[in-house]
């Protein structure tokens, strides 16, 4: 994995995607490691986003809602300009709202912050933002375009799903429920809605100092400042990455870490973490380690330590993607969506092995059953006497 | 497109090795990860008991498992027949070698058998897994195909020679070693075999010399229950047995 790592560190600025504002940074993809992630893919309202031999492209049918970028759990797609999870002139107990950037500014309330789509925020940004502004609650602002916009999707509002997905986790962590982000309905005309959404660059009003240090920011790689903006902070409390070259579950990050940061304030109550869970079935699993070696994040890890040895897992890390799963050759993994863990639980054993010695090479090995390694098992298994049909035995000379 | 494969004669193997030491000194690999082996093993009981030997290169099978296995799709299969490894996409989570019913996959690693550590006295300096003074020329060096010195964390296997194979001419029915116009594109165990006990050629080329010993001489593939369908033969005659059977086999007339 090392050239893999060395590869990749060439490239871990932000490339453009041509016909978009999307950026994307190629060493934080989990396709490149992982099969069949393709979340921003499977987000996309117009199917506009494809992965052509792990890169990615968009076609005309882009509409720059930025949609793809919220489902991303690695932050590798980011859209420029996004705005950052911050309000400005909030005042306590009164509510930010969050309105579509298609909505003419003039019909925003005063204390907005407006975004691409509704369907850009991720539940991240979303919490991130509840921690910023306080005891302020937030509103999303639906203006009953959803269904006729391009970047609209299926759901009446694009931010249904995320909004209920923060409410739960609210719900979950024992956080007051007058915090709960809400919707709206403010229903304008349609003849309003313009076809396009507006550029990013037009929309934001920057200050000349912002303007030089979003230049900068620029010429000097996004990787770190997109990360603040974005507010993926990796210094918090976390275990180090130990393998080089796996991937920051950013979004699960700034989750976590707004979510504990909220619910410190409100001290008291028992509060569950919407982590996923993994499962391994002690007797099944050999301690192969494939779901170590798979895993994009090192959310599974192998240890061994006492003359015991097997995979631990760590749930802040865990991105979902199910590639443990899939490839478990003993298939004793199961893999569970958004649990609700404890905080003392978030990082946990597995399976726990007896280490053995082989009695053939002396090679210490844990899992399988018996007393030589698989090694030496399969190269006996090559010396079987096995019958084989229709086959003549002795000296078959007609 | 050609399907190239081996046939071994168990009958004139002396099981000698030195197509292990050929195969170490081209492909440059570490003392104990021979990609091509000589088993020994005994058969049959006290007093009867004899010693006996497999050569045991990768069989490049035509199905072969750990291609199917492979999480990042390092592993395939060449249009030529070969079996090959990419170790620009190889993640190292040995599932191929779990897979593989021949145990002919490498993982270097693992904890070095013999003393001293070659990887300590010749360490590499570009990430490679180790530096021997007698490595293959740095421009025949191919990640993509599995060939040369391995990165470190990486799974390698016998590429049949891919380097000297890829190179011959197109139709080429067998590449002998004797023949001085294919000797330079014949895999080092076959051209090192002092019993001239390997024969290396394309299966699919109806005028190829494997093709008629396979046929004449009843070749047999290991494990074949396991579906697998290795392009490597092996061919027991009278005095030989192939631990497949047990049974020795002779000429169908």
């Amino acid at each position: 994995m090392n050239h893999m790592a060395q590869r990749l560190s060439k490239v871990v600025s932000r490339q453009e995607i041509a016909g978009s504002s999307l950026l994307w940074q190629s060493a934080a993809c989990l396709p490149l490691s992982a099969q069949g992630c393709c979340q921003c893919a499977k987000a996309c309202p117009t199917d506009a986003l494809e992965f052509n031999g792990g890169i990615p492209s968009v076609t005309a049918q882009c509409t720059d809602c930025a949609r793809c970028a919220a489902a991303c759990p690695t932050d590798a797609l980011q859209r420029k300009h996004f705005p950052a999870p911050v309000a400005k002139n909030v005042r306590s107990g009164e509510p930010v709202f969050i309105d579509c950037s298609k909505v003419p500014r003039p019909h925003s309330p005063e204390v907005t912050i407006r975004v691409p789509c509704l369907g850009a925020i991720s539940t991240g940004w979303l919490l991130k933002l509840q921690d910023q502004i306080g005891d302020a609650p937030i509103v999303a602002l639906d203006r009953g375009w959803c269904s006729s916009c391009r970047s609209g999707g299926d759901s009446a509002c694009s931010a249904t799903n995320v909004v209920a997905d923060a409410g739960r986790m609210f719900a979950d962590a024992g956080i007051p429920l007058q915090l709960q982000p809400r919707i709206e309905r403010h229903p304008l005309r349609l003849v309003k809605m313009p076809d396009a959404i507006p550029a990013a660059v037009e929309e934001t009003l920057i200050s000349r100092r912002g303007l030089f240090s979003l230049g900068f920011s620029e010429a000097a790689g996004l990787a770190v400042g997109a990360l603040n903006t974005h507010g993926a902070s990796v210094d918090t409390a976390l275990p180090p990455l130990g393998t080089v070259g796996r991937l920051i579950p950013a979004e699960q990050i700034r989750r976590m870490t707004a979510l504990l940061s909220i619910r410190s304030r409100y001290p008291g109550s028992p509060a569950t973490l919407p982590l996923p869970a993994v499962s391994i079935e002690n007797n099944q699993c050999e301690n192969h380690g494939i779901c170590a070696a798979v895993c994009p994040t090192g959310a599974l890890v192998k240890y061994g330590d006492n003359g015991a040895a097997g995979i631990r897992f760590n749930a802040l890390l865990c991105v979902s993607c199910r590639q443990c799963e899939r490839d478990c050759p003993q298939q004793a993994i199961r893999f569970t969506a958004l649990r609700g863990t404890l905080p003392q639980d978030i990082e946990q054993e597995l399976t726990r092995h007896p280490v053995k010695v082989c009695v053939k090479c002396d090679d210490e090995f844990s899992g399988a059953p018996g007393e030589t390694c698989p090694v030496c098992r399969k190269t006996e298994a090559l010396f079987v006497r096995r019958v084989v049909a229709n086959e003549p035995s002795g000296n078959a000379v007609a | 497109m050609a399907r190239w494969g081996m046939v071994i004669d168990l009958e004139k193997c002396t099981g000698c090795q030195a197509c292990t030491t050929a195969c170490s000194m081209e492909n440059s690999r570490l003392p104990g990860e021979n990609w091509q082996d000589v088993l020994f093993y005994n058969e049959g009981e006290y007093p009867s008991g004899k010693l006996t030997w497999l050569p045991r290169p990768c069989m490049h099978c035509e199905n072969a498992s750990c291609v199917d296995v492979c999480p990042t799709k390092a592993t395939y299969k060449d249009k030529d027949g070969f079996v090959l490894i990419n170790w620009d996409l190889c993640i190292g989570c040995k599932y191929c070698m779990i897979a593989c019913p021949y145990g002919v996959r490498f993982y270097a690693e693992e904890k070095q058998k013999t003393l001293p550590d070659v990887r300590e006295v010749w360490p590499s300096k570009d990430g490679k897994v180790w530096d021997p003074p007698w490595a293959m020329p740095e421009h025949m060096n191919d990640p993509k195909h599995g060939v040369g010195i391995q990165p470190r964390n990486v799974v390698s296997k016998c590429t049949f020679c891919y380097h000297r194979v890829s190179k011959a001419p197109q139709g080429t029915p067998d590449l002998d070693p004797n023949d001085p116009k294919t000797r330079e594109f014949t895999p080092a165990c076959v051209v090192t075999c002092a019993p001239t006990a390997r024969y290396f050629g394309d299966l699919d080329n109806p005028k190829s010399y494997v093709r008629q010993l396979i046929a004449e001489k009843c070749g047999v593939r290991l494990q074949d229950h396991t579906g697998n369908r290795p392009q490597v033969y092996y061919l027991a005659g009278e005095a030989a047995s192939i631990p497949e059977t047990r049974s020795t086999r002779t000429r169908k007339v």
